[in-house]
């Protein structure tokens, strides 16, 4: 029996201009750590989003690049798990065309923005600029998971780290380090976990 | 260990703490701000001040980079070396780009691969600058975001075709972004080159050990003698006993090309009986000074039964 083999991008939406950064509370900057990280808004269902890979896609590779991800048939580009509130996705693609979907993503720059909770944000039109960033690739859905899981921990420990850290020094520090290595023990279920990630 | 090595730099940016944030969070640890010089060079050449309170993980260079169109105006690179961590040259036509590879004196070539190049890139050329020890850098920025539809294919088409000529040796890649935005995260970019046409490990190659080379390179060339050798201890106790051997020994041999003479006994007599004194009495003897002073007490013996 044939096996369909596949890829699967974990990825999650950065967003480093400042000027698109919510605005929760006027008085205090936000915290840069976690304005990057900031919730995507509604607007972006999966189906948009894999929408804008393929154009993406055919605005890189044309024709050829739509061909080779392969239509529904074929199991083609298929969103598996987007989640707003962290802005992480779960992306699966054919494994020949994997890096067509990857260059995709690095090329993309935009996600669609509506001023969501009637909040004001100057300088941005329908398109909040961000970035796409590939945490990892993975053959198995079930690896990618357990990494965005893990990643959502560390985040959650650097935050609070720097939280302290700010009251303690006066100084809200910037993490020194990428690999904080998380102690904590069982927080909670894979969801729940992901979820108070970036909700601040 | 991931490196990017021209990230434009002006202290008067207000975004420039966001840019350093987000590369600190993408997970760079060394980053080089640089500053763009055309043609004439000022009076006074030095980095701008660095920014401060950087992230803490990041590690901040200056770098310079000169644009290159004539031969005639480099006079001073030797100054800007010392200036500056790392000194760029971005030649503008073949000429000058073959004047960098051979003879200039700098870290790295970068040429704009955002414009359509009226030239190839030529294997000859290119190696001998990689032999030199200079890597050529490719700056995706220009092609991600912003500079246009052209921008892009002439990115690509340059890069391609400079990863042909190299054959993917000695290649770095750097942002070049002025925004935050057009910044990406490493392996994002060491997917891009792989679609670029370099494998996997040259990618990566290009973003973290070519990179550290070139950190290491500029560093050797400014602070040791010739890139070969570096001072690490100056040795000052040696250097003192060395000079007071040398001291003991002037003495010596001009008594010994005296006594071949023999035409004053008396002089040479009165030299030879203050000289023990001076000797220091515990230290072993040489081969050479036993059968020195054998020779002498020939002599002495000679001397007197002719007198």
């Amino acid at each position: 029996m044939v096996r369909l083999k596949s890829r699967y991008l974990l990825i999650d939406i950065l967003y480093p201009d400042p000027k698109t950064w919510p605005t929760t509370n006027p008085s205090k900057p936000p915290n840069p750590q976690l304005a990057i990280h900031a919730p995507t808004s509604d607007t972006l269902t999966p189906g948009f989003l894999a929408k804008m890979v393929r154009e993406t896609v055919s605005e890189l590779y044309g024709d050829w690049g739509v061909g080779k991800l392969g239509g529904a048939s074929a199991g083609g580009l298929n969103i598996k798990y987007l989640s707003p509130a962290t802005s992480t996705a779960i992306i699966r693609c054919p494994r020949p065309s994997y890096r067509l979907v990857w260059s995709a993503l690095t090329y993309m720059s935009g996600v669609p923005d509506t001023n969501n909770g009637g909040q004001k944000r100057a300088g941005t039109g329908r398109e909040r600029g961000c970035v796409f960033r590939v945490i990892r690739v993975s053959g198995t859905m079930r690896k990618a998971e357990e990494e965005a899981i893990r990643r959502a921990r560390r985040e959650i420990v650097r935050v609070k780290d720097a939280e302290e850290r700010g009251v303690l020094g006066g100084l809200v520090g910037v993490g020194d380090g990428m690999d904080v290595d998380v102690g904590v023990g069982d927080l909670s279920g894979s969801e729940h976990g992901m979820d108070c990630g970036d909700s601040d | 260990m991931f490196y990017d090595l021209n990230v434009p730099y002006s202290p008067d940016d207000p975004e420039v703490p966001h840019t350093l944030n987000f590369l600190a969070e993408l997970g760079y640890t060394t980053v080089a701000l640089s500053q763009t010089i055309n043609g004439k060079l000022p009076a006074s050449l030095t980095p701008p001040p660095l920014p401060a309170n950087p992230p803490k993980s990041l590690q901040l260079l200056t770098r310079l980079n000169l644009t290159l169109a004539d031969p005639a105006q480099n006079q001073r690179l030797a100054v800007l070396t010392q200036a500056y961590d790392l000194v760029a040259l971005r030649p503008t036509n073949e000429k000058s780009l073959l004047n960098a590879c051979t003879n200039l004196e700098c870290d790295v070539i970068s040429v704009d691969l955002s414009v359509r190049l009226p030239y190839h890139f030529k294997f000859k050329m290119l190696s001998a600058a990689i032999s030199r020890g200079i890597r050529i850098e490719i700056c995706y920025g220009p092609g991600i975001t912003g500079s246009g539809l052209d921008a892009r294919r002439n990115l690509i088409g340059n890069a391609t075709s400079l990863i042909r000529a190299t054959r993917g040796r000695g290649i770095i890649v750097s942002s070049e972004a002025r925004r935050a935005l057009s910044l990406r995260a490493p392996w994002d970019v060491i997917n891009l080159t792989c679609v670029w046409g370099l494998s996997q490990e040259r990618g990566k190659e290009a973003i973290c050990e070519e990179t550290r080379k070139v950190v290491a390179l500029a560093k050797l060339k400014r602070t040791s003698w010739r890139g070969i050798v570096d001072v690490v201890h100056g040795g000052e106790k040696v250097k003192a006993e060395s000079a007071a051997q040398k001291q003991k020994g002037a003495p010596k041999s001009k008594e010994s090309t005296e006594s071949d003479t023999g035409a004053d006994n008396l002089k040479r007599k009165a030299s030879i009986s203050s000289e023990p004194i001076a000797e220091d009495p515990d230290k072993p003897l040489s081969k050479r000074e036993i059968k020195r002073r054998a020779k002498k007490a020939k002599f002495d013996a000679k001397g007197r039964n002719a007198t």
